[in-house]
């Protein structure tokens, strides 16, 4: 593997983690966040200030970014509990722009340069190289698919996925709708803190202009694309779009138009994306695999 | 306590599972409710009928706490539960159905059952890590999809149920939540007649397994036959109350439904 295919393998893998954060508060829970990037920005911010300023070790600086993070988004979590569904997706959009201005405009976040300096983790002494950064960056992904794996095997997934689908249906039956949306929004900008330290690491420079908008439509274009609701579509998502420029390069500078434009019409043409649930790609492979399964375990649907 | 129960049996009566004190409930100036007072005791099977627009969802959704009244108070089991919020008011033991089918469309008919099985999870915090899925959960919300008679679609994603058997899922759902009061929101809306019978015979085995079941319906065939107590709402009040044929005779009651005499 050439530096090159690291670079991409590693870009993808932090969108992945990305988009798999999202997908827990949109996808499952049920609420529009268009501004994802600001909390990747948190996290990245936050990582880089901890390591630069304070001397912390990457491996120290990781879990905090993500402990910092996740209570940035607990209070997001808080207000979107008091708003429909279209206005929670307009105040996330100005969210992303208030702290993108906050990072832009205030010195102690290094202003409009960012931060640089920002180094590779150390593993006993020894700084990492870029290919040796990669298994960190997989072994973030890992952790991050078991989690979810567990998050929608476990009561909690459950009554996101309530809240998600029916919000009152899911507090007559007990779920208390704000708690839960509020803790959605925790674990899924926690995720996002995890991938803004890893790109930290990874870039050693970060500036505003990095968690802006454009990246939060990125993101949910990734989910979309894929399947929203499934940890499976966001991967794939995550992977698609992100070699898409790369395969792409003369149309590089239309990127975003072309996330714009793919929303659209995965929006208008295939809401479930493309392997989502209930969508014919999906269809036709569970059908080819319900086949050779006994009948009468069809309610097994716990696979990924 | 055990005294007052003493004092009900001697008045040949059973305890006062639910009652509701002098409740308004008011909408931007427009009354819904005024002053509705009544006592559902435990075992009954409680009607509550009226015009279109009486009040009687209103006066559903205050019980289940989706809103608190503008005034007045309702208690259960003796304690006052009107401002404990939906879901806290849930897991006391207060399930309900709606009068337009809400299905989680996107989960199996048993996942949206298993939903109410965690009732006893949510309002902790170490229970919700735990998997949900688990054999004893499960055979509890299969026993419930057997009751409705709807086992064989157990694994269907419940958006693609027709209408008549979502209904059908929401009463096991409801059931998961093991319910002191289970509160039907039109359960015979848009189902044909013989799911209409199916589902008062559904009503009947639930009320016999203990279970307190108010339940507004527009069908009089069904009310009537169902029904050990109806009380009449009228424009946001209380016009009636007594067993079926008192009030099918009630000179007020035949008035707000067919107007005054000329």
């Amino acid at each position: 593997m050439g530096l090159y295919q690291v670079t991409i393998a590693i870009t993808i893998g932090i969108y992945i983690i990305l988009t798999m954060g999202l997908n827990i508060i949109t996808g499952y829970t049920g609420q529009v966040s268009l501004g994802h990037a600001a909390f990747f920005g948190v996290g990245a911010y936050a990582s880089a200030i901890l390591s630069v300023r304070h001397g912390f070790p990457f491996w120290a600086a990781l879990p905090v970014a993500i402990i910092a993070t996740a209570l940035v988004g607990a209070v997001l979590g808080a207000v979107s509990t008091r708003l429909r569904e279209d206005s929670l997706a307009i105040t996330t959009i100005g969210i992303n722009f208030v702290v993108v201005s906050v990072f832009k405009y205030s010195s102690f976040f290094g202003g409009a340069l960012g931060i640089g300096g920002i180094r590779y983790p150390s593993f006993f002494g020894h700084m990492l190289t870029k290919p040796e950064y990669l298994p960190v960056v997989a072994a973030c992904v890992a952790l991050g698919i078991w989690f979810d794996r567990r998050l929608v095997r476990s009561w909690l997934g459950l009554a996101l996925r309530a809240v998600g689908q029916d919000e009152a249906a899911a507090e007559s039956l007990g779920v208390d709708s704000p708690r839960f949306k509020i803790v959605a929004f925790m674990i899924g900008t926690a995720y996002a803190g995890a991938a803004g330290s890893l790109y930290a690491h990874f870039m050693s420079f970060i500036s505003p202009q990095d968690f802006g908008f454009p990246m939060s439509i990125s993101i949910i274009s990734m989910a979309v694309f894929g399947g929203l609701g499934t940890l499976r579509g966001a991967i794939l998502g995550s992977c698609v779009l992100g070699l898409a420029p790369e395969v792409f390069r003369p149309l590089v500078d239309y990127r975003n138009l072309m996330y714009g434009a793919m929303l659209l019409l995965m929006m208008r043409f295939m809401p479930q994306g493309l392997i989502g649930d209930g969508s014919v790609i999906w269809e036709r492979i569970r059908s080819l695999f319900a086949a050779r399964r006994l009948p009468g375990r069809a309610d097994e649907r716990g696979g990924v | 306590m055990g005294h007052d129960v003493e004092i009900d049996l001697d008045r040949g009566h059973r305890a006062v599972l639910l009652e509701m004190r002098r409740v308004s409930k008011q909408f931007h100036g427009v009354r819904a409710l005024q002053d509705v007072t009544l006592s559902v005791r435990q075992g009954q099977v409680f009607g509550i009928v009226g015009p279109n627009g009486a009040g009687k969802t209103t006066l559903f959704n205050i019980v289940c706490g989706v809103y608190p009244p503008t005034g007045g108070s309702v208690f259960f089991q003796s304690r006052d539960i009107t401002r404990l919020g939906s879901a806290r008011t849930a897991r006391m033991g207060i399930a309900r159905t709606f009068q337009i089918v809400r299905s989680f469309p996107r989960m199996t008919v048993l996942d949206n059952v298993l939903v109410g099985c965690g009732h006893r999870v949510y309002g902790t915090l170490s229970g919700l890590v735990g998997t949900y899925n688990r054999q004893s959960v499960r055979d509890k919300a299969m026993d419930l999809l057997k009751l409705v008679g709807l086992d064989h679609a157990a694994g269907t994603l419940a958006g693609k149920l027709p209408i008549g058997l979502q209904r059908r899922m929401e009463v096991a759902r409801a059931l998961a939540l093991d319910p002191r009061l289970l509160l039907l929101d039109e359960p015979c809306a848009g189902l044909t007649f013989g799911e209409s019978e199916d589902l008062v015979g559904l009503v009947q085995r639930v009320r016999d397994g203990g279970v307190t079941v108010m339940i507004v319906e527009h069908n009089m065939g069904v009310v009537m036959s169902l029904c050990d107590e109806i009380a009449v709402l009228d424009f946001g009040v209380k016009i009636a109350q007594g067993p079926p044929l008192q009030i099918s005779s009630n000179p007020r009651v035949i008035e707000a439904y067919l107007g005054k005499e000329a």
